[in-house]
């Protein structure tokens, strides 16, 4: 089975004593036996731009086996993304799988409001967004308003899953746009249920390395009571399917 | 074929497993959620089959409630049923009071069935409760494990280290890696360094950045306990977490059964019959 890990970081930013370097990225998912890898580069976080072409680096010379994710900042003109003209011009040219943003940390609201700019780029585009801070009700209570504002925006959310069935469930079954990290779905039988009453389609295989280490996530999936496709929807078909349907040609 | 080995493959491992945290039946309350599929102690032992898990140790779901005499009938109930597959804690609630404390310690210490006793400390009380310390006490005669919960160093690990000094004979099972996060594992970590009598239990360990292999480096794999906290939570996360880490396979052996095992030899509670 393919496995692409759609929640990972590079850089020494993340203070891990587990690897900073992309070579150290590639041993942890060796060790795991996962073939791919969507990641970021922390340093983004400090000086957008260049983090972002140092991931756009990583990736290029990875051999297929690191695929680039832009962290946005919405504060910047260029939102972040190096090279020249328009936001839309840079990311044509580098061509992200995914890009990610930090509304908790980068203080602000994520909604239609405050994130406009980017879920704009994100709908024109059909660009995976992950969005990762806290999933608090205020949060959750834009969610919706932002999935229907914009419903070519893929928004997926971080070790979701957890003790939050109220949650999730309502947005499987309301909200077609958003997509599930499994890694932390430890409510007891979550993923059978999930994917019986849900499908598969929306669930995404994540690990967070260098933070956490994929070993908790691939017992849940490895060891889940679905069917074969679904078990590989989820290790990376998934991914795939949102990677494959991003419009930088059109 | 290795541990990890098997366990990438999804299959099911042939050696001794005792998940030594549980709680059986569904709790639906503050958050909790249970597919209804595994939600009764035969869907918990489907899980377990797919993983090769032998049995477990009990305080069923009404300790939640701090209802001591239901927990421990529901354990004897269920162990009943399931011989072999599950095993009990004897449940103290010191909201219960003290004669039903002794009432509880006294029917099921008799019960081969039940092979420790276990506190749902923090939100039930402290480790200096009169109730507490009478079944601690209790436990230190019967040399017998003692499961105490802690969650975000509530009871704190100063107070479950003092216990376990005072209660030499006893085997302190500190619950969830210390108490959930990296922080408690490490504050944990030097107690374990002087006081022998001190083990972790490895359960909901979803926030913990250490990977379990980091935890043997903190305080030796003879100390740790496998535990799944069934069914709050699904057990397939942890046993991933040991059964795919970078651990030898004897380690993992003594983490996922003979640790425990080796308490219960000169406990004077029941035994673990593989």
């Amino acid at each position: 089975m393919y496995f692409i890990d759609f929640n990972c970081a590079i850089g020494e930013p993340m203070r891990s004593e587990r690897y900073s370097t992309a070579e150290g990225l590639l041993q942890w998912l060796d060790k795991y036996q996962i073939d791919c890898a969507l990641a970021y580069h922390s340093e983004a976080m400090r000086e957008p731009e260049m983090g972002n072409a140092l991931m756009a680096q990583a990736a290029a010379a990875s051999g297929g086996r690191l695929k680039t994710c832009f962290v946005l900042n919405p504060s910047l003109e260029s939102l972040g993304i190096p090279g020249e003209g328009t936001p839309l011009e840079r990311l044509k040219k580098h061509r992200p799988s995914a890009v990610r943003i930090f509304p908790g940390e980068q203080l602000y609201p994520f909604d239609t409001f405050y994130a406009e700019e980017i879920l704009t780029l994100c709908q024109q585009l059909r660009l995976p967004l992950i969005v990762d801070c806290p999933y608090d009700n205020v949060f959750l209570t834009q969610l919706p308003q932002v999935c229907r504002a914009y419903p070519d925006v893929p928004i997926i959310l971080l070790r979701f899953l957890y003790n939050r069935s109220r949650q999730y469930m309502p947005i499987l079954r309301k909200l077609p746009n958003v997509y599930l990290d499994m890694s932390t779905h430890i409510d007891v039988g979550g993923m059978e249920e999930v994917v019986r009453r849900f499908g598969s389609e929306h669930l995404l295989f994540g690990s967070g390395l260098p933070v956490y280490e994929p070993s908790g996530a691939l017992g849940l999936l490895l060891y889940a009571q679905i069917s074969d496709a679904d078990r590989e929807n989820i290790a990376s078909g998934n991914f795939l399917r949102l990677e494959g349907g991003i419009r930088y040609d059109d | 074929m290795t541990i990890k080995e098997k366990a990438l493959k999804g299959l099911p491992l042939d050696i001794p497993i005792i998940d030594a945290h549980t709680h059986t039946g569904p709790k639906y309350r503050r958050g909790w959620h249970q597919n209804p599929d595994y939600a009764n102690v035969a869907g918990q032992l489907k899980l377990y089959d797919l993983l090769g898990i032998d049995c477990c140790v009990t305080a069923p779901h009404p300790l939640c409630d701090a209802m001591s005499v239901l927990t421990n009938e529901t354990a004897a109930r269920e162990a009943e049923l399931f011989p072999g597959r599950v095993y009990g804690y004897i449940y103290i609630a010191p909201s219960n009071g003290m004669d039903i404390c002794r009432e509880n310690l006294r029917r099921y210490s008799k019960n081969p069935a039940f092979v420790g006793i276990k506190f749902l400390s923090g939100y039930q009380g402290q480790c200096d409760d009169p109730v507490y310390r009478y079944a601690a006490d209790f436990a230190n005669e019967a040399r017998c494990p003692l499961l105490l919960h802690t969650w975000a160093d509530n009871p704190s690990t100063k107070s479950m280290a003092k216990l376990a000094q005072e209660h030499p004979d006893l085997s302190l099972l500190i619950a969830h890696q210390g108490g959930g996060k990296a922080a408690d594992t490490l504050r944990t970590a030097p107690y374990m360094k002087d006081i022998p009598n001190i083990y972790l239990e490895l359960c909901g360990s979803l926030h913990n950045t250490l990977s379990f292999s980091d935890i043997a480096g903190l305080v030796g794999v003879d100390r740790m306990i496998f535990g799944t906290d069934a069914i709050d939570l699904d057990p397939r996360f942890d046993f991933g977490r040991l059964a795919i880490s970078d651990l030898p396979d004897d380690a993992k052996k003594m983490i996922f059964a003979e640790n425990y095992l080796r308490l219960l030899e000169h406990s004077q509670l029941g035994k673990i019959q593989l």
